[in-house]
């Protein structure tokens, strides 16, 4: 009788072998956070719409005009223009879903260097193609809400 | 040969099946 090549009992722990190898890889990516949240999260990264009620994102105060204010709780990027419009754009990357942040000008997303222009979410650098979504903000009684 | 002998033959190629595996855990979850 000849031995076989490839026994059943090497096939099923090459098989095992390999699938525990699987969930760790994912699980590994998974907690490090390079993958982002899964979807479920990012329809809710811009966070619910809220009333009237809710809480202010932030003073007017602390946004001088030209200025720019990434709150990363919220996950929003609020900029004031030197004529003192108020803009808002979301801080999570259109790549991968991290939060972006400011370094100068620019916002940069830490996870895989994509860069987006403060003042208009325009990507200005890859890996993310595609630039970040504004949020509607209004400003009452000195305060930013969101819209 | 021995069981332990026999597993220990088994080790590289049980390695580079863990390693592929988990590229491909890693792959999967990065979507």
């Amino acid at each position: 009788m000849t031995v076989p090549l490839l026994s059943r009992r090497t096939a099923v722990r090459g098989a095992l072998v390999a699938v525990i190898g699987g969930i760790g890889g994912y699980l590994a990516v998974r907690a490090s956070g390079a993958a982002g949240p899964s979807g479920t999260t990012t329809a809710n990264a811009y966070g619910p719409t809220r009333g009237r009620t809710a809480a202010p994102l932030l003073s007017l105060a602390r946004l001088p005009a030209g200025g720019v204010v990434v709150l990363s709780d919220a996950r929003i990027v609020l900029t004031r223009s030197p004529a003192g419009e108020v803009h808002a754009f979301s801080a999570v990357c259109t790549h991968a879903g991290c939060t972006v942040a400011l370094s100068g000008r620019v916002l940069a997303c830490p996870c895989h260097g994509s860069r987006f222009a403060a003042d208009t979410g325009a990507v200005t650098r890859g890996p993310a193609t595609r630039p970040l979504p504004s949020v509607r903000v209004v400003v009452r009684n000195g305060q930013v809400y969101r819209s | 040969m021995t069981r332990f002998a026999r597993l220990v033959r088994a080790l590289p190629s049980l390695l580079w099946l863990l390693a592929g595996g988990f590229a491909v855990g890693c792959l999967i979850a990065l979507g």
